[in-house]
């Protein structure tokens, strides 16, 4: 469903930002990819979404070119940022309302946006408030909402846990489980490796912009994620048991 | 979908604190400074018509002194213009009044006399709003425009859908115009019947036309800063640093540059002073009559020696064949050079004022200026017709007055001699009363203008073009 080939983006002719990237998120799958500030999850996303052009390969939505069809593209894909601050003196409704007509939804009912709105675990007092009130939490869960209103195939998902406390954490995880349930391709970037391993079927180490390691679930499951990770992000060697 | 962008531009420019902002200004600033503006020129209208009384009585009752060169024997009064209601323009730094003196045309006070420390400060009209305020209302309307986005990370969001990039750009430009513009022409209807409710003429076409070319001006104008005020988003990610630039901006363009502009033409092209010309001018009549004092006595000397009979008509004859051609030819001379040290002078202010003029035109603000002075009849149009109508004037007093006094000693003895002759012409009665200053043509008015015009239309063409250009090229 969402796919890279050869994805590359080169910075200054020699700064490899992403370096032939070629993964494939399929339908009803959630794809982490892992790596630490600089290893080109952002500029992946940003190439996924046309925000900034390939220096060579291509990504595909759909089997449509992204690179040499935004527009169309566009169409399959929701993008759920780090930081969603929205139209902070909009309300919820007002925020979801706008998203949903830009996403190419007609006549979208109050009556819809309040079910999506609850859908996403927002109080029903939120609904009228403006969102410069809502907490991180909050806005993410409205995020979500304009993905979910949005009905795109696939949802790009760029460091959504960050700065979540546990709960919401856990309850941003259920609803993306929720959206892979309904066959949603989901492509995720993130440094929190326990979230990673608790939602991911598939698992990507971006290392300075090179693809080190692709685990699958059964993979995840089975292998030290975190020293893993500490070994392809920092050269981390784990110590030998020397008592054994 | 581009509606439904301006939609959401025109509500989120509406629940933001600078839409209070505007609205405070235009409600208030808009119709209160034509109302007062309007008693301002009514108060100028009867000066203006009480001068022009007075000025009359006077002379019927003590007509001047003809023999002083420098006595003015009539006055040419500026009649303010209604349409200085919306900019005060140059009118109150123009003379108030010619004075037509043998020496050549003597300027009056100004309107600055009595009031220099407000005009320290700086006229509150229509035009100061347009040109200051709201340059600056439109830049803050505009300066987050795209990197308010960025920052809020909407703009990805925005973008992620599909969407784009010039219709982005565009809802942004006309959704908060449009919001901007709403305001601003609701006052200025609500100002113009203030006006009309105090008794403006309105209803006049040569009045009407006019203001519906300024409200069109005005808006180009405004458009201007919204598409420098883009331009300045596009550039920049943090809204704080774009706020920065783009009050430098403002304050470089506004404050600066129209009036950089005329210090910077005033070294590269100086000029005299008025009061160096009239002092040569003065030096070179008394010259000159030394002149023709000292011809005429030679030649009186040389034709009747001592024996001169004042009383003698044919002797008054023989004397007014002796001095006709000395006096023709002081008349001819004094007129010849004082034309060319005018005609020197005029053109130094004039290379001085076009220096200005054109490096003033870096700044749109220059160009509104301008454009809505020339078409209040405040502005540089109306100047030069007023002197070209005292110079014409002063001619004319040349030809059929001035022409005809001799201040030589014998042409004084002379006169005292027939004081007292009924059948003599008084001297009013041979003054060629002060023409009317005809109006400027709408048509000229906006001749003159055009190239101004058409400097606001580049400005807007040129940042808006670079504006998408850039964004089109940046990435998101």
């Amino acid at each position: 469903m969402l796919e890279t080939r050869d994805l590359t983006k080169v910075y200054n002719e020699d700064v490899f930002a992403v370096n032939e990237l070629s993964l494939k998120v399929d339908d009803g799958e959630i794809y982490v990819v892992l790596g630490a500030n600089g290893a080109g999850k952002s500029t992946t996303m940003s190439m996924l979404l046309n925000f900034i052009e390939p220096t060579s390969g291509t990504a595909l939505v759909d089997d449509i070119e992204i690179p040499k069809f935004p527009l169309e593209a566009k169409k399959h894909l929701a993008y759920v940022s780090e930081n969603v601050e929205l139209y902070r003196n909009f309300t919820a409704r007002q925020n979801l309302s706008f998203f949903a007509k830009l996403g190419g939804r007609k006549n979208v009912s109050n009556a819809e946006i309040d079910a999506t709105l609850g859908r996403v675990g927002l109080p029903d007092e939120a609904f009228g408030r403006r969102v410069k009130t809502f907490s991180k939490g909050m806005r993410q869960r409205l995020g979500i909402a304009i993905t979910i209103m949005k009905n795109a195939r696939a949802i790009l998902l760029d460091e959504p846990t960050s700065g979540l406390d546990p709960k919401g954490g856990a309850d941003f995880l259920n609803l993306l489980r929720e959206l892979r349930e309904e066959g949603k391709s989901i492509f995720m970037s993130t440094h929190d490796i326990f979230r990673a391993k608790e939602i991911a079927d598939r698992i990507g180490i971006l290392v300075q912009g090179n693809l080190e390691r692709e685990l699958t679930r059964e993979e995840i499951l089975r292998e030290n994620l975190e020293t893993l990770y500490l070994h392809y992000v920092a050269g981390y060697e784990p110590e030998e048991d020397t008592a054994a | 979908m581009l509606m439904t962008l301006i939609q959401k531009e025109i509500m989120h420019h509406v629940l933001s604190v600078r839409f209070v902002a505007l609205l405070v200004m235009c409600v208030l600033l808009i119709p209160l400074t034509l109302s007062i503006n309007y008693r301002r020129y009514n108060q100028n209208l009867v000066d203006y018509q009480e001068s022009v009384k007075r000025t009359q009585g006077e002379a019927e009752e003590n007509p001047p002194n003809a023999q002083d060169p420098n006595a003015e024997v009539s006055k040419f009064f500026l009649k303010p213009t209604p349409l200085s209601v919306f900019a005060n323009g140059l009118e109150e730094a123009l003379p108030a009044y010619l004075g037509m003196t043998r020496n050549g045309v003597r300027q009056g006070s100004t309107g600055l006399g009595q009031a220099s420390l407000s005009y320290a400060l700086g006229n509150l009209d229509f035009l100061f709003i347009v040109g200051t305020v709201f340059s600056l209302l439109a830049l803050l309307f505009t300066f987050d425009a795209v990197a308010g986005e960025r920052e809020a990370g909407t703009l990805r969001i925005n973008l992620s859908n599909s969407l784009p990039r010039d219709v982005f750009l565009w809802s942004k430009l006309i959704g908060g115009y449009a919001v901007f513009v709403i305001p601003f022409l609701v006052s200025f209807l609500m100002g113009l019947l203030l006006l009309v409710w105090q008794g403006f003429p309105l209803g006049e076409f040569n009045i009407a036309l006019p203001m519906l070319v300024l409200a069109v001006i005005s808006l180009l104008y405004i458009a201007v800063f919204f598409a420098i005020g883009v331009f300045i988003s596009t550039y920049l990610d943090n809204s704080k640093t774009a706020l920065i630039i783009a009050f430098t901006f403002w304050v470089f363009a506004v404050l600066i540059a129209p009036r950089g502009a005329f210090v910077v033409a005033k070294l590269v092209a100086s000029t005299r002073t008025e009061q160096s010309v009239y002092t040569e001018k003065t030096a070179l009549r008394n010259n000159l009559m030394k002149d023709k004092e000292d011809k005429i006595q030679k030649r009186i000397g040389e034709t009747f020696g001592t024996s001169l009979i004042l009383n003698d008509p044919k002797m008054q004859e023989r004397l007014g064949e002796i001095r006709k051609p000395i006096e023709e030819q002081f008349r001819v001379n004094f007129q010849n050079q004082t034309e060319k040290i005018d005609r020197d002078y005029q053109r130094e202010k004039d290379r001085q004022e076009q220096v200005g003029e054109i490096l003033s035109r870096i700044a749109p603000t220059s160009s509104l200026v301008y454009c809505v002075m020339n078409l209040t009849q405040t502005g540089k149009l109306k100047r030069d017709l007023y002197f070209q109508t005292g110079e014409r004037y002063y001619r004319q007093l040349d030809d059929t007055y001035f022409s005809e006094i001799s201040d030589d000693t014998l042409a004084q003895m002379l006169q005292l001699a027939n004081r007292g002759n009924p059948d003599a012409k008084s001297e009013k009665n041979k003054i060629t009363p002060p023409p009317t200053l005809t109006e400027p043509a709408l048509s000229e008015t906006l001749r003159r203008s055009a190239s101004d015009v058409f400097l606001l239309c580049l400005f807007a063409l040129v940042f808006t073009t670079v504006a998408f250009l850039k964004f089109f090229r940046s990435d998101i």
